[in-house]
């Protein structure tokens, strides 16, 4: 992790050193030439005082038998857990500065670790830890569930010629559903019967059901979030999750309402009505 | 996925493929014998995983078994659907 680090922070300066058959590393974790800087890294399960008292002035003194003309500094990286290093240590490291001034003795823990990580930049903390979720990918997290669907849509016409299928009767009312959702729900019906053809050509025939589980469980935790949401935001919620108020193409987010069009055709989002003529208990 | 449901049409539920594949096996076949012709007539698209989902269900309903590599149906099946 050290040498990935100063590897990726020194590019071409930083040099890793690997240990060599009896010769070992000659005390040497890691140079960085620039700076005339030799690293000794120490990471033990627990810190214990002696040891690293031994481990100091051992490598100390190692460094200086095999790179005296080589380093000016010479850093000592440790990974005590709370940053605190015992008093004995402390002492042996001064003692050290005492006697050899002509060195600069350093200790680097987490804190000078992280100092060196955030200097690195986007493409190589890319590279190393792979690409970060944006914001937008954390709010468009369902967008995965249909991203299949969607890029089908997006290729298929719409049928001009047919009437679009009804949104099912009393539905939008008895959800308190506004207006406006009532226009987008109008706008994706139009393409929900693709919705529905193209789950039932899909390869594995459970996809169907796996996006409607997937959008039904967040339906269903929206709804069931304290103090309670209008079903107005939950709508917006669910087309949040989808992608649709994130996208920028006009034709990606009518597919999104299509599917969401078709989802609530099928009331595995929102509550269904009871039956027409169905009398109040 | 063994019957139909809101999300999975009837010609697609396991119980309706495997009865296509019963229909597939008034002749002893075997199992690449009975995927090739059932591919010819499925009504939707079926996945060879689909398939031997439905092939599995057959032989724990003790519908068909293998004999010798040979998918044939057990004694009865078909009297008892006549």
């Amino acid at each position: 992790m050290f040498e990935e680090l100063m590897g990726r922070r020194y590019p071409g300066d930083f040099m890793a050193c690997r240990p060599w058959g009896r010769q070992g590393d000659r005390k040497n974790d890691g140079y960085l030439s620039s700076a005339h800087t030799l690293f000794q890294v120490y990471g033990p399960n627990e810190i214990a005082a002696a040891a690293t008292v031994k481990k100091i002035e051992e490598d100390f003194s190692g460094a200086k038998e095999h790179w005296q003309n080589y380093f000016k500094r010479w850093i000592f990286v440790h990974n005590a857990h709370d940053q605190r290093l015992p008093p004995d240590v402390i002492k042996a490291l001064a003692d050290l500065r005492e006697q050899n001034p002509q060195v600069d003795i350093e200790t680097w823990g987490y804190p000078e670790l992280l100092i060196e990580f955030r200097k690195l930049g986007l493409a190589d903390l890319e590279s190393w830890m792979g690409a970060a979720p944006t914001v937008e990918d954390k709010a468009r997290i369902g967008f995965a569930e249909i991203q299949a669907v969607v890029e089908h849509l997006k290729l298929s016409p719409f049928a001009t010629n047919a009437s679009p299928r009804p949104v099912p009767f009393g539905k939008i009312e008895f959800n308190l559903l506004p207006e406006a959702v009532a226009s987008y729900l109008k706008m994706g019906m139009g393409k929900a019967p693709l919705v529905a053809s193209y789950f039932s050509s899909c390869r594995n025939p459970l996809e169907g059901e796996r996006v409607a589980a997937a959008f039904k469980a967040r339906y269903a935790e929206l709804r069931g979030k304290q103090p309670p949401l209008h079903p107005h935001d939950i709508w917006g919620e669910l087309d949040d999750w989808a992608g649709g108020n994130i996208t920028k193409k006009p034709i990606e987010k009518l597919a999104i309402t299509a599917v969401l069009a078709w989802l609530f055709d099928s009331c595995d989002i929102f509550e269904e009505p009871p039956p027409r003529g169905a009398a109040a208990s | 996925m063994i019957l139909p449901s809101k999300h999975l049409p009837q010609e697609r539920a396991l119980l309706t493929v495997g009865a296509m594949l019963l229909a597939g096996l008034e002749r002893p076949k075997t199992v690449s014998a009975l995927w090739q012709e059932v591919q010819k007539g499925a009504p939707a698209a079926l996945g060879f995983d689909w398939f031997v989902l439905a092939l599995d269900l057959l032989y724990v309903l003790d519908a068909i078994q293998l004999r010798d590599g040979i998918l044939v149906l057990r004694v009865g099946v078909m009297d008892q659907e006549a």
